[in-house]
């Protein structure tokens, strides 16, 4: 009979009870969805008795917090909702935040701008919309604006510096052409020079000497001056931010200018007046004179015009082809040359060590006042004392009053790559600060996006000001710091931390 | 934002979860299976995205975190593995496997087609026994009268049954029994269809015609052990995905909670 495969002889195959039994992969089934959920929670109870908080974390601290990498509560205050970010108390415990400006409608919380675990970025490099939430549609308390009310990025909407907008005005009161000292002909202390930007500009951390400062004129004396920052140069980023050579030192004429405007004022006399106000220089002047005529008597009985005065002239810039040998500031007579043979009569004296002072500094100040200060000084009217007065010399040192720059972060550039107008510059008045479109030809607001340099706001903007820094007591020691023993003392309102607000807050 | 995506998420995986308890039981009458089934399939797909927008589109930097997103990597592929397999398999299983049975009773099955074939084999070969001792005695009468017929002696006839027994003998020692009793036997020489119709038409050759339909039932109960093979083989693909998807998803709804509480805590 042959074999019949029908429904009935099929089913009759079955075991009825057959899903009481588990198969292998029923089994295995089972076995693994036990396993694996208890391994899992077992793994991270096993990271929990090791004290390692570091497998709940949402993502690497920034550099700056790293160190807190195993105290998530120093941060994340017990309490704090999963919704809410990081308290501000948490931030104020360690460091202070000072604030933005007194006008302003709406204060962000740290975290919303600071965002963390995100890695070592700096957690100064906020966002734009922490900057813009408020300056795209800006008001103040008091109604008032005083900066641009629609800026909302680098990219288009932002206004052009202020230093280069139209009504501006040049604060600096020394007259300078940049055109003239970056001639080949000018005439230095020793010859022909080509002045470089940078034997006159040079960041504040640089430390070299500089080219034509007094001490080429003068090698025994005590400069060039050591200038620090000055107070506009502060800035309102903390330091750690920017190297020390941001900003380019100050102009000072003992460091820049004293080895080509010379102030000699007699030639009898090798130290040149000091660069001071003119009472001083007075006081300078006759002092040496009254010196001079003690231990030189002779010349008193002596032709006045043997000595003449000083080479008026040797102290203005002139072409190279009226220039001079290299200079010898000491008189033949200081130099042990015997004294003319018109002038060495030995007649008694024609004048009084008096008079002949006060000739000599007459001469010498006549020389100085009308010509020597002049070149670069404004005069005003006599104070009555008989010596000129000056405008205070009034040399810019920033001017960007609410961005930052980096000469440093720069330095791979020639100078007139951004400024472009320094060499055709002849006017005082000319301001040569880049204008926004230069910096625009590299920051863009998408700048490492765009393989460009950053044009976010952070780049040049601090919202703190950290000129404005409290000090803020530490709480820690090292082994909590570390995780390694106690934890910190936990945060409350009436805490520290929080008497460290800004009274803003 | 974060939160709600978050929530939304671990919800959508919650009630996907809840699925192997609605199947757990059956009698439990909170919607059709089929609505299980659809809302298994649909809210799990949409908390992977849901979740992807939680965690900012990155696989976190704790180690709990890119667990967690490692492992609802690991069940969002092999849930659309298991759904592409669950959709497509089942009709190709039902068009090339007519003698498609229960999967845990393939070795049950597979027992019986021994036991069956066991007793065709020694039904064939009791026949050709009694054909041998049956020609025996005729062997016997001719070798009296001394005659042939047509050339061909009951001598030589005798001879081809002996040979024919034998065969039947080897083939089921060496071949069948081997294929019907191991579970992986695709190896052998019966797995493959061809070499198994090219033996049993050998041995066509070999026995009388009336035992043919004898053989045709061997020949059919390794065509059966062949699907059966098969049937293990597509149920193993239908299926195995589920060693990985669902304990990897409970692994994922304990660590997720575990993820809520500290993140809630803190």
């Amino acid at each position: 009979m042959p074999r019949v495969r029908t429904a009935k002889s099929l089913a009759k195959r079955i075991d009825l009870q057959y899903f009481t039994q588990r198969t292998p992969f029923r089994r295995w089934r089972l076995l693994l969805s036990i396993m694996l959920p208890v391994l899992a929670v077992g793994w991270v109870i096993g990271q929990s008795a090791l004290r390692n908080q570091q497998i709940y974390s949402s993502g690497p601290l920034s550099s700056a917090h790293a160190v807190f990498g195993q105290q998530c509560a120093s941060c994340h205050v017990r309490g704090a909702s999963y919704s809410a970010p990081v308290e501000d108390k948490a931030c104020l415990a360690c460091h202070d935040g000072p604030a933005h400006n007194q006008q302003q409608t709406f204060l962000p919380s740290c975290s919303s701008c600071h965002v963390e675990h995100r890695g070592s970025e700096r957690l100064a490099a906020t966002a734009d919309f922490a900057c813009t939430q408020c300056h795209s549609d800006l008001r103040t308390r008091d109604g008032g604006l005083r900066f641009d009310p629609h800026i909302s990025g680098f990219d288009h909407a932002h206004p052009q510096f202020a230093a280069l907008r139209p009504g501006y005005r040049d604060p600096g009161t020394i007259r300078l052409n940049h055109y003239v000292h970056l001639q080949p002909t000018l005439r230095g202390p020793a010859g022909a020079v080509q002045l470089q930007c940078y034997d006159c500009h040079r960041p504040t951390n640089v430390n070299e000497p500089w080219p034509y400062s007094v001490a080429v004129i003068q090698p025994a004396s005590q400069q060039p001056v050591m200038v620090g920052l000055a107070e506009g140069q502060q800035r309102k980023r903390r330091s750690v931010e920017a190297g020390p050579g941001a900003y380019m030192s100050q102009i000072k004429y003992v460091n820049q200018c004293a080895a080509c405007h010379v102030l000699q004022f007699d030639p009898l006399i090798q130290t040149p007046a000091p660069h001071d106000r003119p009472e001083v220089v007075h006081a300078f002047i006759v002092q040496k004179l009254t010196d001079y005529v003690k231990a030189h008597p002779e010349v008193l009985s002596a032709d006045p015009n043997a000595f003449p005065a000083a080479d008026i002239s040797r102290n203005v810039l002139q072409p190279l082809g009226q220039l001079q040998p290299a200079r010898n500031f000491l008189h033949p007579l200081e130099q042990g040359a015997p004294i003319p043979a018109q002038a060495a009569r030995p007649s008694t004296p024609l004048l009084t060590a008096d008079q002949w002072v006060g000739q000599r500094t007459a001469t010498a100040e006549r020389l100085l006042w009308e010509k020597n200060c002049k070149v670069c000084h404004k005069v005003t009217e006599g104070g009555g004392t008989g010596l000129p007065t000056y405008v205070k010399a009034v040399i810019p040192v920033r001017w960007f009053s609410h961005a930052e720059f980096d000469h440093q972060a720069h330095r791979m550039m020639k100078c007139t790559a951004c400024h472009t107008t320094i060499p055709q510059s002849r006017r005082t008045s000319d301001i040569n600060i880049p204008g926004i479109e230069i910096c625009r030809d590299c920051h863009q607001q998408k700048g490492p996006g765009k393989q460009a340099a950053e044009g976010r706001c952070f780049e040049c903007h601090s919202y703190h000001d950290w000129r404005q820094e409290q000090r803020v007591p530490g709480r820690f020691d090292i082994r909590q710091l570390r995780g390694s023993g106690p934890s910190a003392p936990p945060l409350s309102a009436g805490s520290d931390a929080s008497a460290a607000a800004p009274a803003t807050k | 934002m974060g939160l709600i995506y978050g929530s939304l998420g671990s919800a959508f995986m919650l009630f996907a979860g809840l699925l192997g308890a609605r199947k757990k039981l059956p009698l439990w009458r909170v919607g059709r299976a089929s609505s299980w089934m659809r809302g298994h399939l649909w809210l799990g797909l949409l908390s992977f995205p849901f979740i992807l927008f939680h965690s900012g589109f990155s696989l976190g930097a704790g180690a709990l975190t890119r667990a967690l997103m490692i492992l609802l990597i690991v069940v969002f592929i092999s849930g659309l593995l298991g759904a592409a397999l669950q959709h497509f398999m089942p009709r190709m299983m039902t068009s090339r496997l007519p003698m498609e049975t229960i999967y845990d009773q393939i070795d049950r099955i597979c027992q019986q087609l021994l036991q069956e074939a066991d007793v065709l084999v020694n039904d064939l070969r009791s026949a050709l026994q009694g054909e041998l001792s049956r020609a025996s005695e005729k062997q016997r009468a001719v070798a009296a009268s001394a005659g042939t017929r047509g050339g061909l002696t009951y001598a030589s006839g005798l001879g081809a049954n002996e040979r024919a027994e034998n065969a039947l003998a080897e083939l089921f020692q060496r071949e069948l029994r081997p294929f019907l009793m191991q579970r992986s036997s695709s190896n052998l020489a019966m797995a493959d269809g061809a070499k198994a119709a090219t033996f049993f038409s050998q041995l066509r050759v070999l026995l009388p015609r009336e035992f043919w339909p004898k053989l045709q039932d061997l020949e059919n109960i390794c065509e059966e052990k062949r699907e059966l093979d098969h049937q293990r083989r597509m149920h193993k693909f239908l299926h195995g995905w589920l060693l990985v998807h669902i304990p990897v998803s409970y692994a994922l709804l304990a660590l997720g909670a575990l993820h809520a509480v500290y993140a809630l805590r803190y």
